[in-house]
């Protein structure tokens, strides 16, 4: 049981508002686990903390063993964290394909590369190329490969924007609410992907509001109310938590 | 006589593609609202200038420092504005603008002030002079399809696709492994690079520079080009600066009276804008490099 994500004393508060109060909880390797609460609990503060887009004011992240404190979002990235937005986030002018080629790294991206090193351009978009179309078959919005992402409807958004997390090859993927809005049959597909990517390896973090997809695919959850953890474990025991009913319930 | 101010008309047209390609790059393609584009077209000019002038360094070796001294300037302008969004990016690099110009107004030991630099000499290639106009005018043909190539190859590669997606959205950017900071610093030193080579081609083809060539209407002038042409097209900017030079040249023949002229050139070039804006926001080439528009016909014909 090892944790591959580590938050402790977790704090980030926006003028008088104290959004993150103090929040811990691991998140295991290979896992699916949810950070579920009431809505303006923190739980995209959090987020935004992991991935370095906001400062930390107090605490520690640990993600392989390695602080996170002070990277930017970019260097984040690079250590293998990729994430989706609450509000979606895609390149609209961009084609599909190339919303998922922009997330793949190579060592020829430089302004200058095409005219000096264009062999070595030219294999490495090949091979995004092809990763891009796969990542676009898993979700199924291969034949969108070529249409610009702005003209997506919102669930195609949706998977896309899940697809370019896929894409990176990050070891841990952050999804803020990936089935708020989408119909069932997106919302079961995206159930599958995530499943699908666990037995790769892949290790996923969702915040989610809706109940059954949170019991049905999540192997822990984590409970945040006014910013701080109140809960944590498998669903079985977190369902049947006082704290938890209440925080739900209103106190 | 109709061929010499044809060939001068070329001339002028080449040196604005250049420029209006050069800020395409920053505005269109990178979404920097960048209106200090004629301060380093005004930088390349006159280190290309001064160094003739002053030490007798020949032309290309003055087009190359041009171009490098509007490139520094590029970068470290970066440093205070990148990290500024919209409206205070625009502010950063108009004050920008307005400083060189108080410095070339101001610094008379340096750059003589309001009374110019005059006597540029013509550049030379082979022991050859370049100052017969058509020489000149294949000169500037080469600096502009040099420059139409260099900055087709790098929007195209996958720098050009960070920089696109830093335009469309620079949180969702970083988040996916793009040092945004760094990759705007370095479109817009390419960007200033390019606009201080248009400025030496400029600066050794009228053979005479002062403050005035550099004042902010080039820069309301040279953002038009783009507007008009299209933003992110680099073919669109070319059209822009071709029809932006040419445009107002009938008005030369009208019996108006010169001190109108300029007023009048202003109003065509602000009517046009508005009548972009209304019937073609994308511009006239739309948003589409001809590489797009090539991929996509290739595309279709495969049925794919
Ligand atoms: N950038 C910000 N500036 C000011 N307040 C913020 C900001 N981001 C979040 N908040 C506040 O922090 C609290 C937690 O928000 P958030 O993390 O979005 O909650 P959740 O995602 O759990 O619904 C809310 O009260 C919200 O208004
Ligand atoms: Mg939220």
């Amino acid at each position: 049981m090892s944790a591959l994500l580590d938050v402790r004393g977790l704090h980030k508060g926006f003028g008088g508002v104290k959004a993150v109060a103090g929040c811990s909880f691991c998140v295991r390797e290979r896992s699916i686990t949810a950070l579920i609460g009431p809505n303006g609990a923190g739980k995209t503060t959090v987020f935004n903390l992991i991935t370095g887009l906001i400062p930390v004011e107090r605490g520690e992240i640990a993600f392989g063993g390695q602080q996170l404190h002070a990277l930017r979002s970019h260097e984040i990235f690079d250590l293998g964290i990729a994430r989706t937005f609450q509000m979606l986030r895609i390149f609209p002018k961009l084609t599909a394909l190339e919303n998922l080629m922009i997330a793949q790294r190579g060592r020829a991206e430089g302004i200058f590369d095409a005219l000096l090193r264009p062999s070595l351009v030219r294999e490495e978009e090949r091979a995004r190329r092809e990763r891009a179309h796969e990542c676009l078959r898993m979700v199924g919005l291969e034949e969108k490969a070529h249409a610009k992402a702005g003209g997506l409807s919102y669930g195609q958004q949706k998977l896309l924007d899940i697809a370019r997390c896929v894409a990176s090859g990050a070891r841990l993927i952050l999804l803020d609410e990936p089935v708020a809005g989408v119909n069932p049959t997106v919302r079961e597909r995206i159930k599958a992907l995530l499943r699908s990517l666990r037995e790769r390896g892949t290790t996923i973090l969702v915040i989610e509001h809706d109940m059954g997809f949170v019991m049905d695919l999540c192997d822990e959850i984590v409970v945040l109310d006014h910013g701080e953890e109140i809960a944590s474990g498998p669903p079985e025991r977190v369902r049947n938590d006082r704290r938890v009913i209440a925080a739900y319930l209103g106190e | 006589m109709i061929e010499q101010y044809l060939l001068h008309l070329f001339i002028i047209a080449c040196v604005y593609a250049i420029l209006a390609m050069s800020l395409n790059l920053a505005v269109g393609f990178t979404g920097l609202l960048n209106l200090g584009h004629v301060a380093f077209y005004a930088i390349g000019a006159y280190t290309s200038a001064l160094l003739a002038v002053g030490l007798g360094v020949p032309f290309w070796g003055g087009m190359l420092a041009g171009g490098c001294m509007a490139a520094l300037f590029g970068y470290l302008l970066s440093f205070p504005t990148v990290r500024l969004k919209g409206d205070y990016l625009v502010l950063g690099t108009l004050g920008f603008t307005i400083i060189v110009e108080a410095v070339l107004k101001n610094w008379a030991s340096l750059t003589r002030g309001p009374l110019g630099i005059a006597g540029i000499p013509k550049p030379r290639l082979l022991g050859l002079s370049l100052s017969p106009l058509p020489a000149y005018a294949l000169l500037a043909l080469a600096a502009a399809l040099l420059t139409y190539w260099l900055l087709s190859l790098v929007v195209a590669s996958p720098f050009g696709r960070t920089l696109k997606a830093i335009r469309d959205d620079e949180v969702a950017a970083g988040a996916l492994g793009k040092d945004t900071f760094r990759a705007k610093a370095k479109a817009l030193a390419l960007s200033a690079f390019l606009a201080g080579v248009a400025g030496a081609l400029y600066a050794h083809y009228i053979t005479f520079i002062d403050p005035s060539s550099f004042s902010i209407t080039e820069t309301i002038l040279i953002f038009s080009m783009v507007l008009v042409g299209g933003t992110a097209s680099l073919l669109g900017s070319v059209a822009g600066a071709a029809l932006l030079v040419l445009l107002p040249e009938p008005l030369r023949f009208l019996p108006i009276p010169s001190d109108i002229v300029g007023g009048m050139r202003q109003a065509i070039y602000a009517l046009l804008l508005v009548l972009v804006i209304l019937k073609r926001p994308q511009g006239l080439l739309g948003e589409d490099t001809l590489r797009d528009a090539w991929a996509r016909a290739r595309r279709r014909r495969k049925g794919a």
